[in-house]
């Protein structure tokens, strides 16, 4: 009957028999209602199709290059590392990491390596391998906001640093072993048990502003960041570092407090760029606008909120062994970043080819990956991880409770349906890429059917309708996510509906940013999911070592546990302490890791010998045009 | 008239200190530290965190720089922006011109294509063409401006090619964010002009010119057009706000290097200053854009003013 009333109202007033056709196209354009209502529709859906028609070509080929589909980091190229034997890398190559350092620190520099970052994705195209590179061209490139500050002592953003990057050489550089390598430093020697840093600079080399890049610049730099006039953010990677010495112009003595494991990923990122006094000196504040360094790259112009521009060091010599372009300089003469604030406009501008590489989140991965005019690199032990944390309150203080959530918890079908297939599966509180990941240790299973028995044995039980009750009153948690991110939204529904299947209530928030801070920091919330990158196992000291990075953490035991392996130089030991770490944090489920998702660019063909470093910094130094 | 207008830009004053106090209530209630989400995560030492407050004045209690931010905006210092540490007048630097060039560009789009259609729908009435255009007019209301510009990239940009999506801001990359943000208010005020039009058309005096004999066009141009304009300006000035509000959005889809990447990047990083510097600039034109709707009143209808006068 009801069907029948439906059908009629639909129907009615189209009907051929309603009306003759003549009456009923001029009813329709003048007095329905409903009709501009439909042409709208109409317009809208053609408007859309026409917009959207070719990007989904049926015929599109796989894309031709392999570097990017489904397979592990292609095994045969030149930098090329799986994730299993990057997990170990940086233990059994500690020696070999000190045999190959050139200098005479040789035997201290793996004392020194201090397992750091773990070999990453060296990804190149198979024709970078092959044919010879050409000089010339333009890269264009795209950021997604104005960096704050071009100064590494003033920023700790990250499109800030991945420009500085190019400005700016460092003392070391950490290789695919997981070891400091060396940079602008030629060696180095650990004295007083850590406490003392003697680094050995090399001579000959010059700012791009023809200044001496020595010693006394080394001291310069680093005093910048320590004094406390600099307000520098980066003070806080200097950890223990108290002074900084030049006693000739090729001798920087780093004077530490306690021994600080860290200090040699956290100086071999941008924050540790050399700086040139003397641009300092002439510049002063506007020095982040007009950065010298003694880069790959010299700083051009910077148009706000619109373009930077960035020339090739015709004289740079090469000092870093993981790049393929050793010894010389760019390939490239220019790399243009356009800044585009809205991604739906920077994966427009990639396909339209107004830029030349574009990192992608998984929708336009997806993309992308059927396109053949693309080639598409992945870098699968990337040093990120997304998981769930909690506060410092009642029900989650007892380990019981946060194992239900982590036995819950359909990792799989996460990976799949939040980010498209392009995640691995994490079952330790690191990143997959971060030295120390422990490839052997299996996770919480996906078992429901234990998470609820967990819960029974903490006093829960299932009400009529099958949802949980504690003490007879039914229980609400709630599950918070920072918004903007199309991945962490479909993450969190489908975590909601995990927990509902093993009868958790849980009500989802996706807040803005910097609301969440707040949230986090009071503890309102019962679980949060969280995405952190940091290429270093100090990683496990940011997040938990007390009070933990959202004020949440209090585990005196883990606190000695930490300090332990963030003050142990020797590489090897140092893992050790990491993993013991890892697995207390892991026994206790402090977090419940889910997935490491990969970095992926999508570039267009021309771009060739394109790669990342181990910490994740794109080597622009090897990319050339065919 | 010159009376009235200095009457008029003093209402400045008080709009200024209302907003000043609205956006330090919001600094009150908003949860979220500039200071704190700028080294949220990323470790950052205290010491530097409290030379950052104290350099920004953030360590002093919330009336303190209520008075302070008073008394420097008097003095045409808008303060510095607490995440680059550069002065907020430099950080805006001519983004704010390119956001009025938008904005302005747009009406023009808006004005044009709205009146014309707006008077064509009328004539039309009750007819295909008239159908037609609302239909346009619903798209372009029930359109949200930044998936209408995500479009217009995929359709100029992508398949045809046309345009450069990434330039710099100079006319050709100027085209598209007009079209699109013009185009959603030109719907607006197209339904206006209709309506407006109509009933302006069903008056005694339009009668009566039509009697005398004057040729349709005529009556439209000299008589018609003229008095159905007055509610359209009057909605064009309140419109201004949200044409801006608009380009703020448009901006941030095109490439186009206005306040609007700048106002959403210092939301997101409470950055204080800078919204506040931004609200302001946007609040004056807010007003002297009004102002300047009331003088055209005066043009179109000197009825209105010399009420005004008289009041």
């Amino acid at each position: 009957m009801e069907v029948k009333k439906r059908g009629k109202r639909l129907t009615g007033p189209l009907s051929p028999q309603a009306a003759p056709a003549k009456g009923r196209v001029s009813r329709l354009f003048t007095a329905s209602r409903q009709l501009p209502v439909l042409m709208c529709l109409v317009l809208m859906t053609g408007l859309v199709l026409t917009a959207c028609g070719d990007n989904t070509p049926t015929t599109a080929s796989a894309p031709s290059t392999t570097q990017a589909v489904n397979t592990p980091i292609q095994v045969g190229n030149v930098s090329s590392f799986s994730t299993a034997s990057a997990t170990t890398a940086a233990a059994t190559t500690a020696a070999a990491g000190a045999a190959t350092t050139a200098a005479a620190g040789a035997a201290t520099t793996a004392a020194a390596g201090a397992a750091t970052t773990a070999a990453a994705g060296a990804a190149t195209t198979a024709a970078a391998t092959g044919a010879a590179p050409k000089k010339g061209g333009v890269l264009h490139l795209v950021i997604g906001e104005d960096p704050d500050a071009l100064d590494p002592a003033k920023t700790i953003l990250l499109t800030s640093d991945m420009i500085n990057d190019l400005i700016f050489d460092r003392l070391v550089y950490i290789g695919s072993d997981g070891l400091p390598h060396p940079w602008v430093a030629e060696s180095w020697q650990i004295g007083d048990g850590g406490k003392t840093l003697t680094f050995k600079i090399r001579s000959g080399l010059k700012f791009t502003d023809g200044t001496v890049l020595d010693a006394n610049a080394v001291k310069f730099t680093f005093d910048r960041i320590l004094d406390p006039k600099t307000a520098s953010p980066a003070l806080a990677q200097m950890g223990t570092l108290t002074s900084v010495d030049a006693p000739d112009a090729s001798t920087a003595v780093f004077k530490f407090k306690e021994a600080f494991a860290p200090f040699f990923t956290n100086i071999s990122l941008g924050y540790g760029g050399i700086v040139s006094p003397t641009a300092i000196g002439k510049s002063g504040d506007q020095f982040s606008r007009n950065p010298v360094g003694s880069g790959a790259f010299i700083f051009k112009s910077w148009t706000t909120g619109s373009q930077i521009v960035l020339v090739k060091n015709p004289d740079y010599k090469n000092l870093r062994q993981d790049d393929t372009n050793k010894g010389g300089p760019a390939y490239l003469d220019q790399i243009d970043f356009a800044i585009v604030t809205e991604p739906g406009t920077r994966l427009a501008a990639l396909q339209q080819g107004s830029i030349d590489l574009y990192s992608l989140d998984p929708e336009s991965a997806s993309l992308i990956v059927k396109d053949s005019n693309f080639n598409v690199f992945q870098w699968k032990s990337a040093t990120n991880m997304n998981f769930l944390e909690f506060p410092n309150k009642a029900p989650w203080t007892d380990a019981k409770m946060r194992q239900v959530i982590a036995h819950a918890i359909d990792k799989k079908a996460l990976i799949e349906s939040a980010w498209g297939g392009f995640a691995t599966a994490n079952a330790n509180p690191m990143p997959v890429g971060v030295a120390g990941w422990d490839a052997n240790n299996p996770g919480y299973s996906y078992d429901p059917a234990k998470a609820k028995s967990l819960l029974t044995e903490l006093g829960y039980k299932p009400n009529a309708s099958g949802m949980m009750e504690k003490d007879g009153k039914p229980v609400t948690f709630s599950l918070i996510t920072y918004s903007g991110y199309a991945q962490q939204k479909r993450a969190v529904e489908l975590i909601q509906a995990n927990l509902k299947s093993i009868g958790l209530d849980v009500k989802v928030q996706i807040i803005e940013f910097s609301s969440l801070q707040t949230m986090l920091k009071k503890g309102d919330f019962d679980l949060d999911l969280m995405r952190w990158t940091w290429p270093d196992p100090t990683i496990l000291s940011l997040l938990f070592k007390t009070p933990g990075w959202t004020g949440q953490s209090s585990d005196p035991a883990l606190d000695a546990m930490l300090t332990k392996a963030d003050g142990t130089l020797d590489p090897a030991a140092r893992l050790e302490a990491v993993k013991a770490v890892q697995k207390r944090v892991y026994e206790q489920a402090l977090i419940v890791p889910i997935a490491t998702d990969w970095i992926i660019v999508g570039a267009a063909k021309k771009v060739q010998g394109f790669k990342w470093d181990a910490t994740g910094y794109s080597r622009y130094i090897d990319v050339w045009f065919s | 008239m010159l009376a009235y207008l200095i009457r008029r830009l003093l209402v400045l004053v008080p709009v200024w200190l209302g907003i000043i106090t609205l956006t330090f209530l919001m600094r009150a209630l908003v949860p979220g530290d500039p200071v704190e989400s700028m080294f949220f995560g990323k470790g950052g030492d205290p010491k530097v965190i409290q030379s950052i407050r104290v350099e920004m004045g953030l360590d002093r209690p919330l009336h303190e720089q209520y008075f302070k931010y008073i008394v420097d905006v008097s003095r045409g210092d808008l303060g510095k922006s607490i995440s680059t540490r550069r002065p907020v007048i430099d950080e805006i630097g001519d983004r704010y011109l390119k956001t009025i060039i938008l904005a302005f560009s747009s009406l023009a789009v808006a004005v044009v294509v709205g009146i014309f259609l707006g008077v064509i729908a009328a004539i039309f009435k009750d007819t295909v063409i008239d159908t037609a255009m609302t239909v346009l007019a619903l798209i372009g209301l029930s359109m949200p401006a930044f998936w209408l510009g995500l479009l217009f990239i995929n359709l100029f940009a992508v398949q045809l090619r046309w345009i450069s999506i990434v330039g710099p801001p100079d006319f050709p990359h100027l085209i598209l964010p007009s079209l699109t943000l013009g185009f959603i208010y030109a719907a607006v005020l197209m339904r206006l002009v209709r309506s407006s039009l109509l009933e302006v058309l069903s008056q005694d005096y339009i009668r009566t010119a039509k009697s005398k004999g004057l040729a349709i066009r005529q009556v439209l141009t000299r008589h018609a057009l003229k008095n159905a304009l007055i509610p359209v300006v009057t909605i064009l000035g309140l419109q201004f706000g949200a044409l801006l509000g608009g380009a703020f959005v448009v901006e941030n889809v095109f490439v186009w290097p206005g306040v609007g990447q700048l106002i959403v990047k210092a939301i997101s990083q409470r950055d204080f200053p800078v919204i506040q510097g931004i609200v302001l600039l946007v609040s004056t034109t807010y007003v002297l854009v009004n102002l300047l709707v009331d003088v055209l009143y005066h043009q179109l209808d000197p009825r209105i003013t010399a009420r005004k006068g008289a009041s």
